[in-house]
């Protein structure tokens, strides 16, 4: 970036929103990935009207933008991997308004996730988007990743409570999509289009997220199988019952062992558990946990417990919580995949993941959202062995496509960001992504916004 | 890209800070516990951030200039990140021991060093300070740094004048307990002993009735300013005679009314002097007051409210207290014990904003975690608040309207 760019950056920035300071470049590098690329500048976003005038003046002396929120994103999305303005939009942190009659929230992008859950909870409403990230990351993130999280197989994703967006395109133009309304069909579907678009269409700066009334009560089982196919059983029992569970998570054998060896929480051994949250009024809990334990037991579970509180409750849910930091039990690196696959699948796309650690010599603990297809699959190797570290790369290849020969798609939640770049071409339909590369270019012709994520380059398509 | 690479250094503190920046993972989770990061969404005032800086220094990608220095300094040393990282990273004493890194490489401002490198180690001279009047906010001369900035703070008019005689300069020696009362030590920290000497002596009364208590002349400072300073030697004197002193003392504990200072003795004093088994063996006898009565039935029977105070009382826990050492109802239980109404008061468990030196170096930083407080306390009710902590009794007495009482829980039984 030369002066003259830099100069025109700072004056549209706001000298107190500006930083070259290389402590800020150094701590902007990052994110929730373990690599760095320090950005040429920071911008401390302000307000669309100075967010319009940063991209202008981007635009004006072609330097990349790159927005970011908590930086908790596990492929990327935030690196300023071509340098140029990292621009932190964590400071726009307020509510707008929580309206009631509405049933909407209205919110700046750096809200973080937990605080707006919080929010709507005191006025009696409900924002089910709960990805494990939630007590940090922010809305902002979320509706750029299109997050998931542990309630998606009833509540779906991010995407399923953005009614309009604000936004700011990469010539410093101001965009409106959608509104307070919970039915529109007016137009094509913009805001649709950029949730999940990371950060690489548009700058957004305000939120319209649609809330539903809080569940009245919560009930949470769980079940240990001495196999997987019992396992893979009891879920599909659970899925053709009827019953809608807010979340059926899955560990595998490997995760279990390593919760234990890491939070000591007295879990039976076995080679899979599967925890079950339900909610609703509190007759209907009550009815259909014991419908939910009848199933886990039916397809073989030993032991198969109901929490007779909240307590309780959080008990049960404390191996699930713990496997974030555990899996290290089993090797001080990983590659964290989160492919999803049809439910049918779910049993043989583990199978297959266990094999391929067999046969890379690595251990490959996965665990996830059974209830919706979303397998998290890590790969753990030591970094300080190379050849770990090139068998781990060459695992994660064929684990790709082993989930793409299932039907699967490479990541359920966590985007394309940088890290899965190099995969994607595979996935994508090619006349797809030639529209894809289509829109990039009506919403950003110079390639300024956040470039090198999302759509993989032309030279690695197959 | 850059990839990650142990740098080349020889100052141990800079090491110990590196290797605490090399085992966090970047997942972002402290954002969530860190008071300073919740008041101001920076990325450089969360741990992640602070210690990526330190990694920056360890690497020799960054200066240990004033910038940093600073940047550093926001940080209340609460312990949230290093109690709630997934990653079991030593957040905080990374962040510790990278101030002390960058005292060692940079040295520090002099006025700082002034009072803490000279004055705290040494009793006398603060004496001579404290009868001077140069502490909280009578007239102080210009060059004085820290007591300059103490001064220039907001609701220093609200913090309690300076006493006339500190405690330790009228303390008897000994106070004989019951016939064959096993000996205990009191610690009585700065804050007791130059402006709330009454403390001091209602917690030797109360400890009195179930122990001979011990009250060794010569103490000073805990070292907690001069850890926070990153002034590690000062600290390390400190700790030597501390340890001296109170083995000489032959007894079964060490009690302070102060959860800094308790968390002080316990915790850091031990890593100061290297893990040395006598200290270690000391640390683990140290306690804040209200466990020595909580644990006591025979003192928790005794316990009476005083008379001329009517209402109920709303607990702030002080972070060293109870994220440190893990100490949280026992201040309730006494309260309770003595037939005081405990009110409920929303985040009563959340930081003040007012460790170590914070609120002296970031007054609006400090100011704006406070706030929130102030109002929870407003909303309870509670007609007094009471909270086991000099400096977090401080923060809140520059923080409350004066007619509120700010208490440690002491201060509310009948002695
Ligand atoms: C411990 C842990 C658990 C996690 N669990 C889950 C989970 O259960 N489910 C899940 O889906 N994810 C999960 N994640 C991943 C991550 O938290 C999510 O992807 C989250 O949505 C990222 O939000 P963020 O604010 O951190 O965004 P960042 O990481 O800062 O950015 C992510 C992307 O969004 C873009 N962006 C950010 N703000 C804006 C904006 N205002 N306008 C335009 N683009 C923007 C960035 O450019 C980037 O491409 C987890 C991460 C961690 C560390
Ligand atoms: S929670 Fe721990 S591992 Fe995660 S960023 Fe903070 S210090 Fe690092
Ligand atoms: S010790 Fe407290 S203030 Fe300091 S970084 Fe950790 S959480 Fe934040």
């Amino acid at each position: 970036m030369n002066s003259a760019a830099l100069q025109a950056l700072r004056q549209a920035a706001g000298p107190d929103y500006f930083s070259q300071d290389a402590g800020d470049r150094l701590i902007y590098a990052g994110d929730g990935t373990c690599f760095r690329y320090p950005p040429e500048a920071v911008v401390r976003a302000r307000g669309p009207e100075q967010i319009s005038r940063v991209m202008a003046a981007c635009g004006k002396y072609h330097v990349p933008v790159v927005p970011r929120g908590a930086g908790s994103g596990l492929t990327g999305g935030a690196l300023p991997v071509a340098g140029g303005v990292l621009l932190d939009m964590a400071g726009l942190n307020r509510i707008k308004a929580i309206r009631k009659r509405d049933q909407v929230a209205v919110a700046e992008p750096g809200v973080v996730t937990g605080e707006l859950q919080a929010a709507a909870e005191a006025q009696g409403l409900f924002y089910p988007p709960d990805p494990a990230s939630a007590a940090f990351c922010t809305l902002g993130g979320n509706v750029a990743e299109n997050a998931g999280g542990m309630r998606a197989v009833k509540y779906g994703v991010t995407r399923d409570y953005v009614l309009g967006l604000r936004a700011v395109l990469p010539d410093g133009r101001l965009l409106k999509t959608g509104g307070a309304n919970i039915k529109s069909v007016v137009g094509y579907d913009l805001t649709r289009l950029l949730v999940g678009s990371e950060g690489t269409l548009a700058v957004i700066y305000e939120i319209i997220l649609r809330l539903l009334p809080l569940p009245e009560d919560r009930a949470t089982i769980n079940a240990f199988y001495a196999d997987l196919d019992k396992a893979a059983r009891a879920v599909e029992g659970l899925l053709a019952s009827g019953i809608r569970p807010v979340a059926c998570e899955f560990m595998d054998g490997y995760c279990l062992k390593a919760v234990e060896s890491y939070a000591k929480l007295g879990l039976p051994p076995a080679a899979a558990m599967i925890l079950v949250d339900l909610d609703g009024p509190p007759e209907v809990v009550r009815r259909q946990s014991g419908q939910v334990e009848t199933i886990l037991q039916q397809a073989g579970g030993e032991p198969v417990r109901v929490a007779g509180d909240r307590a309780e409750a959080e008990g049960l849910w404390r191996a699930r919580r713990a496997m974030g930091p555990a899996v290290y039990q089993h090797g001080p690196g990983k590659l964290n995949e989160d492919v999803a696959v049809p439910l049918g699948s779910l049993a043989e796309m583990v199978r297959r993941a266990h094999l391929v650690g067999e046969k890379r010599g690595l251990v490959i603990p996965v665990f996830g959202h059974a209830g919706d297809g979303n397998l998290h699959i890590n790969v753990m190797h030591d970094p300080a062995y190379p050849e770990q570290v090139s068998q781990a790369h060459q695992a994660v290849s064929d684990l790709f496509a082993h989930c793409l020969s299932l039907g699967g798609t490479l990541s359920g939640e966590h985007g394309v960001g940088t890290t899965k770049l190099g995969f994607v071409g595979a996935e994508m339909d090619p006349v797809g992504l030639e529209l894809m590369r289509g829109i990039k270019k009506v919403f950003d012709p110079a390639g300024i916004l956040n470039p090198h994520k999302k759509l993989p380059p032309p030279e690695v398509l197959p | 890209m850059t990839q990650d690479g142990p740098g080349q250094n020889h100052c141990p503190a800079l090491r110990q800070a590196a290797e605490a920046a090399r085992a966090c993972a970047q997942c972002g989770a402290c954002m969530a516990v860190c008071p300073v990061y919740r008041v101001g969404r920076r990325e450089d005032s969360v741990a992640r951030g602070k210690l990526r800086l330190l990694r920056g220094l360890d690497e020799g990608s960054l200066k240990a200039d004033r910038q940093l220095r600073q940047t550093l300094g926001r940080c209340l040393l609460c312990g949230r990140c290093t109690a709630n990282c997934p990653n079991l990273t030593p957040a905080r004493e990374g962040l510790q021991a990278g101030r002390a890194a960058l005292a060692q490489i940079s040295g520090v401002p002099f006025a700082k060093r002034l009072l803490l490198a000279e004055a705290l180690p040494r009793p006398s001279r603060l004496n001579a300070a404290a009868a001077a009047g140069y502490w909280a906010g009578k007239a102080l001369p210009d060059d004085s740094g820290l007591l300059h900035r103490l001064s220039g703070l907001e609701g220093v008019e609200r913090l309690p004048p300076l006493a006339e005689h500190p405690f330790l300069s009228q303390a008897p020696a000994e106070v004989a307990g019951p016939l064959g009362a096993p000996r205990v030590a009191f610690f009585v920290g700065c804050v007791a002993n130059y402006m709330r000497p009454d403390l001091a002596r209602k917690a030797v009364a109360l400890l009195a009735r179930r122990f001979t208590v011990v009250i060794p002349q010569g103490q000073g400072c805990c070292g907690l300013p001069a850890i926070a300073a990153g002034l590690g030697g000062p600290a390390r004197s400190l700790a030597k005679r501390h340890l001296a002193l109170m083995g000489a003392a032959r007894v079964d504990l060490i009690v302070t009314a102060c959860g800094s200072c308790a968390h002080t003795l316990a915790k850091e004093l031990p890593e100061l002097l290297g893990q040395a088994e006598a200290a270690s063996r000391w640390g683990l006898r140290v306690r804040e007051i209200s466990q020595v009565l909580a644990e006591e039935d025979s003192l928790l029977a005794g316990l009476s409210p005083r008379p001329d105070f009517d209402g109920a009382v709303a607990v702030h826990d002080p972070c060293h207290l109870k994220i440190g050492l893990g100490v949280s109802e026992e201040p309730r239980r006494v309260l309770r014990a003595a037939g005081l109404d405990l009110a409920d008061m929303a985040g009563q468990d959340q930081c003040c904003g007012g460790g170590g030196l914070f609120s002296i170096n970031e007054p609006r930083l400090s100011d704006a975690i406070f706030a929130p407080r102030a109002q929870a306390f407003l909303q309870s009710g509670a007609q007094a608040l009471a909270t086991s902590c000099s400096g977090c009794a401080l923060q809140w007495r520059r923080g409350l309207p004066a007619h509120l009482p700010v208490v440690h829980p002491l201060e509310l039984l009948d002695v």
